[in-house]
This record gives C-alpha cells, structure tokens and sequence, in this order.
C-alpha cells in the first residue's frame, strides 16, 4: 500500500520538470529506423514522439488515430514512433499495420530512460511528448483521454 | 473495523450530497513495481508458492508470466483468470487480483534459493508495462527490501502482516473517508476560531491577489495538515504497542468510557476547549509573526492545529485508535493529512472570497452536525469494547473443531511439556485470549479454512491460553518478548524457534504466505 503513495510525489515532481535539450537526448540515444538509419531530425520544427509496442493494445489501438493526426499535422509536426519492442514484432505490426510517420527502436533500457526524463514516471505506454519547435516540452499524454488532449493541442498549435 | 468504516460512510453520505468522486486519478498510474509485487515462497522441495499482488484496476497476462531456475523453465499451475476480449490479441486470459502461482521445479530447491520471474501486465487505464523481470528469493522475501518496517518496528516480520483491511484497492476510500471527515469536522463550530485567524493575517494584507492570497491560505492548511500528519506518524508508529495495549480488559474500557464522555461532549453536555490561558497565549504568538508570507503562515497554521486541537479531539482519538490498529506509517500520516486537508478545504474558499461567502451554517446545522458525531462516536464505543461483548452474542462459541486441535497449555512448564511430546514435528504456538478480539477473528475466520487446514498439516498445534492475565501468562509471553495474544510461533521439526512470527490478524491466503518455508526433510 505504501507503494500507491509515490506516484502522488512523481506526480508532483513530474509537473516541475521541463525539457531543453530533447534534440541532444534523442541524438544520443542511439535510436535506429528497421533498417539501421540512425535517427536525424531537423532543427525548429515541432517535435511529437509516441512510445509504443507490439505487445501493448492500447498503443496498438492509437496507432491508426496517430496516422489520422499525422495526414493533417504532419507537414508541421515531426511525428516519431519510438518502440519499445523487437525488430522482428515491429516489422509484423507494420505488415498488417502501416504506419505512416518513422519508426524507430533502440536498447529498451536507454528508451525507458529517455521516457522517464521526459516525466514518464509510471514507465508505462503508450506514452506521447509533445515539443514546440524552439524543444520545449508542450505536454504529455497518456491512457484512455490522451489522445483527444492530444488532438487539441495539436490544433492550437496550427493556429497562429 | 469494518463497523467504524461503516459508521463514518453512514454519517459523510447524510452529510455531503451523494456522488463525490473517490476514484483515482488516471494521470497517477503506479509504475509497474508497485502495481505487481510478486513474491515467492518454497512450500516443499520442489513446489513453490508464487504470489503477486496485482493493485486495483490493473491485470496480469496469464500467458506472459514464466519462471525459471537457472536454466531451468518452471511448470506454473495457474488458477482461472478473467477472460479480457482484447481487441488486438483476442481473447486472453488475465488476473486482475492478487495472484496466487504454483510453481513446480524438476529438482529439490532450498529456501535460500532464487528464481527468475518474468511477468507483463496493464493498467485499465489504458497503459502497459514493458515485460518485467525479477530474481525473487524462495524464502518469500520481497525484492526490494522491506522499506519503512525495518525502522520502526513492525508488526511482525513479515510483509504480510500488514491489516487486511488496509491492503491496496480500500487506500484511496479510505484516504477520501478521512477528507470527508475533515470536510464533515469543518462544518462544525470547531473551526471557527481559526476564521479570524485565516481572514485577518492572510487576508488582512491590501491589495493582495486572489491568487497570493489563495496560495497563503494553502500553505496556513498545509501547516495544519502537519500537525495532523505527526499526529497520524505517531499512532501509527506506535501500533504495534496500541494493538496489543488495545487487547487489555481495562484499556478497553477505559477507551470506551472515553469515547463516550466525548460523545457527550459533542451532544453539548459540556465544552471542550484549551485553558483559556494558553489559548490566548498561542494567540498572542500567531499575532506576532509577520503575515502575507508563506512561511510564517505555514507556522501558524500548524500553531492553528493546537488551537482547534482539544474542540476536534474526540473525532481525532477515534481517527488515531483506528490508525493505531493498522501500524501502518505512511497510511497513517497520509490518512490524517487527508483529515486536515478536508478540514482546510472551506478555509482555502474563505482564501479566495473572502469571510463574506462563509455559510449561514448558524445554530440548528451546526448542532446536528455535532450531535452526527456524538453518535458516530457512541458507535465507536460500542466497536472498542467489541472484546468485551462479542463473546456472550449467541452463536459465538469458540469454534471447537478448531479448538479441538490445539494442546491448551496455560504455563511454562506445560508448553515445555508440550514442546517435548511434539518432537520430529513442526510446531505452531497459538497465543490466545478470550478477550482478544483478534485470536477470536484467526480462530473463526483463518484456522478453520481448508488452505490454512492444509498449510498446516504434520503440525503440532500448541495453544498458550492467556486468558488468566496472572503471573504464568505473564511468563509465557515474556519468553518470546511479547506484549500479548495474538502471536503464533513457529518451531521447526528440530524444535528450533523460527523467526517467523504472526502477529495480529491474517486472512487465510495471508496466513498460508506468512508462514515459515519448510526446509525438506533429508
């Protein structure tokens, strides 16, 4: 029972924490497409990263809504679909499922990491960050009501 | 327990208008380490018992849990799950409770042996976790450590031990009982004096914002809730004392006798305050500090509680008996932050508006309210001498199958005796008492269970019956260093004393884990 309180303190924690330098981390990571490309990203655009499995319904489930959001904002937005997953259960999920945006993986540890600095505290996925194009962290979304926070923000965005 | 759960339901529901939200919030998902804490115990050479404790309102994969040693895949035994239609994987089966495993090794393992658990789980949420993989010891130590019972003391040495009444899913009703309680306390005439305060120090600055104002006003309750917070650690900590001085005949009812005197109280038979001199005095130190910053205002805040203290004291002693009983740290200090917190929240609306928006709650409201409590408290009374009147309830009779099994000894030399003629077996020592409401829940509720029958096979039942209270109960329980029933020993084949013991109550699934692994016999 003692364990159920710490997320209350992550939480809090969590809402202090921001995100400079997330080009940097994500150039460090050590991130690959499929097919061996390390990861490149251009500098002053607005940056959304979903951290996603296989093995994960709810973040199978997202994925077609993702690639919805990215058909209108993806001229804008970076999409980045960052698994948590085996080479081989990634190529099968984009077999049956396309997935329209990049795709790439890397060591599950230092993706955790990278997670866990951007304040997901709970390790769970499917997990969004959402970054303005100067890198700073708009939001996060996460479970069932994410992905409509998600959607609005991402229309605010387009909006001048 | 249960009784006073319900009693404080009862009065918040006539209270407060029905649908107040208890539920947790989704953005506070527990890492994956705290919503499955697996746990792992050898029954015999080669079975092993493998537990998770899965939290509310997340579910195990039954098909993505394995084990091994070494190399070496275990077989699981697994009970029938839930059947989750998912609409990616189809039908799957899942554990959305705690799990009970059995797993069967190829060769003869030791307590002191590890096997590696591997398990992947969701939140309803909405969330998944990456497939989790853990060493766990067979003796059924956690792996992480046990974290704040090694400091201060705890109830026994298991984990298990804690109070089945307080494990997990009730946390969060429990924690919003406590702020509703407070929300309750607040509508009495308790907190009154405090309004002045909270208007004339926090508010009494020109020109502040609201939101300045809102934040002094926050951190003034957050001041109080720490006093109430100590107050909870204290109980808390001192639980392991309280559960057993609870046990007592005369604490009993001098507890009950307390209660009641404060239920007269709050029927108005008398007031309750602070000698007025030393009212005036933490009046006059408030005054002193400077208002319209935050730290000052804290420490008024917490000054505030000593205030309100002996006006809010009856509810409180009932909140801190009962905290006492769980001898839980941190539920304790968060149960009563969430008391103050509750009791703070119509300050925080006097914050923001001003003391012009307080309601109209004069009189007859308020004497209600008081008198919702005094009942409240009566029941409380009533719960605390349960010991004492729960014997004599028709239909309560010691349960005698069980008893039967049990070699009564009542001194020393009888369960040395005792000890002697059990040689070659393993041993459980049942300390009991008539009037210890617990030994009567264990006997009714855990021994006679068919898992706790069969955990408990090829033992010699030994009852240490202290119901005397004289001098050879008294030398019975200072051999072990015990303060009083109920304890269960455990003595293996050998008749050595294991460090094992149970102290409190246990459900039968809680008995069965807490009990001492047997080493196989050569």
């Amino acid at each position: 029972m003692m364990q159920r309180m710490l997320p209350l303190v992550f939480l809090l924690l969590a809402a202090c924490g921001g995100n400079g330098g997330i080009r940097d981390e994500l150039a460090q990571s050590g991130l690959h497409s499929l097919d061996g490309q390390t990861l490149t990203l251009a500098p002053a655009q607005p940056l959304l990263i979903n951290y996603w499995a296989s093995w994960c319904s709810p973040c199978r489930d997202e994925i077609p809504e993702l690639n919805a959001l990215h058909a209108n904002h993806g001229k804008q937005v970076r999409f980045l679909g960052v698994a948590m997953d085996e080479p081989e259960a990634v190529r099968q999920f984009i077999r049956e499922t396309p997935v329209h945006y990049d795709v790439v993986l890397g060591d599950n540890l230092r993706i955790r990491a990278l997670m866990q600095s951007q304040g997901n505290t709970s390790k769970g996925i499917p997990f969004t960050v959402l970054y303005d194009s100067r890198g700073r962290q708009i939001a996060s979304y996460q479970g069932k009501s994410g992905l409509d926070q998600l959607k609005r923000d991402l229309e605010k965005m387009q909006r001048p | 327990m249960h009784t006073l759960k319900l009693l404080l339901g009862w009065l918040l529901l006539a209270l407060l208008p029905a649908g107040t939200i208890l539920a947790a919030d989704p953005s506070s998902l527990l890492p994956p380490e705290e919503a499955f804490i697996p746990n792992a115990r050898l029954i015999d050479g080669t079975h092993i018992n493998l537990q998770w404790q899965v939290a509310d309102g997340y579910y195990l994969y039954r098909e993505r849990i394995h084990a091994s040693h070494g190399e070496e895949k275990l077989e699981l035994r697994f009970p029938a799950g839930k059947i989750k239609d998912d609409p990616n994987f189809g039908k799957t089966e899942v554990y959305a409770h705690d799990l009970a495993v059995q797993a069967q090794s190829p060769r003869a393992l030791q307590p002191s042996d590890e096997i590696t658990v591997s398990f992947q789980g969701c939140a309803e949420a909405g969330v998944c976790y990456p497939p989790q993989k853990v060493t766990l010891r067979l003796d059924g130590s956690s792996p992480a450590g046990d974290r704040l019972g090694t400091l201060f003391g705890p109830r026994s040495d298991r984990t298990g031990a804690t109070d089945p009444d307080f494990t997990g899913d009730t946390l969060w009703l429990t924690l919003g009982l406590f702020f509703l309680g407070g929300l309750g306390l607040s509508l009495t005439a308790c907190l009154y004096p405090l309004i002045p305060i909270v208007s004339a120090i926090i508010l009494g600055q020109q020109g502040i914002s609201r939101q300045r104002s809102l934040l002094l006003t926050f951190s003034y309750i957050q001041g109080m809730a720490l006093s109430y917070t100590l107050a909870g650690l204290l109980a808390a900590a001192s639980g392991t004392l309280l559960v057993v001085a609870l046990q007592q005949p005369w604490v009993i009812a001098l507890f009950a006798g307390f209660f009641v005197i404060m239920a007269f109280a709050m029927f108005g038979a008398f007031e309750l305050q602070l000698p007025s001199g030393l009212q005036s005095r933490i009046q006059l130190i408030s005054q002193k500090l400077p208002g319209g910053h935050i730290a000052p205002v804290f420490v008024m805040g917490a000054l505030s509680a000593l205030l309100v203290g002996p006006c809010m004291a009856p509810p409180l002693a009932a909140a801190l008996a009962y905290i006492g009983q769980t001898g839980d740290l941190l539920f304790g200090g968060l149960s009563l932050y969430a008391l103050a917190l509750g009791m703070g929240a119509p300050l925080l609306l006097i914050g923001a508006f001003g003391a012009s928006i307080l309601p109209r709650l004069s009189g007859r409201i308020m004497v209600w309210v008081r008198r919702g409590f005094g009942i409240i408290l009566l029941g409380v009374a009533v719960w605390v001498a349960q010991p004492l009147w729960l014997r004599y309830l028709p239909g309560h009779a010691v349960n005698q199958s069980a008893a039967g099994q049990f070699t009564l000894v009542q001194s020393e030399t009888e369960l040395d005796q005792a000890l002697l003629a059990a040689r070659g077996t393993p041993v459980l020592v049942d300390f009991y008492a008539d009037w210890c409401i617990s030994c009567i829940e264990l006997e009714r509720n855990t021994f006679p269970a068919p898992e706790v029958k069969q955990a408990l096979q090829g033992y010699t039942l030994i009852r240490a019956d202290v119901t005397a209270n004289d001098a050879a109960s008294h030398a019975l329980l200072q051999r072990f260093g015990l303060y009083g029933p109920p304890a269960l020993l455990f003595y293996d084949a050998t008749g050595t004393l294991q460090k094992e013991r149970i102290i409190g109550f246990l459900k039968p699934a809680e008995f069965v884990a807490a009990l001492p692994a047997r080493t196989t016999q050569p």
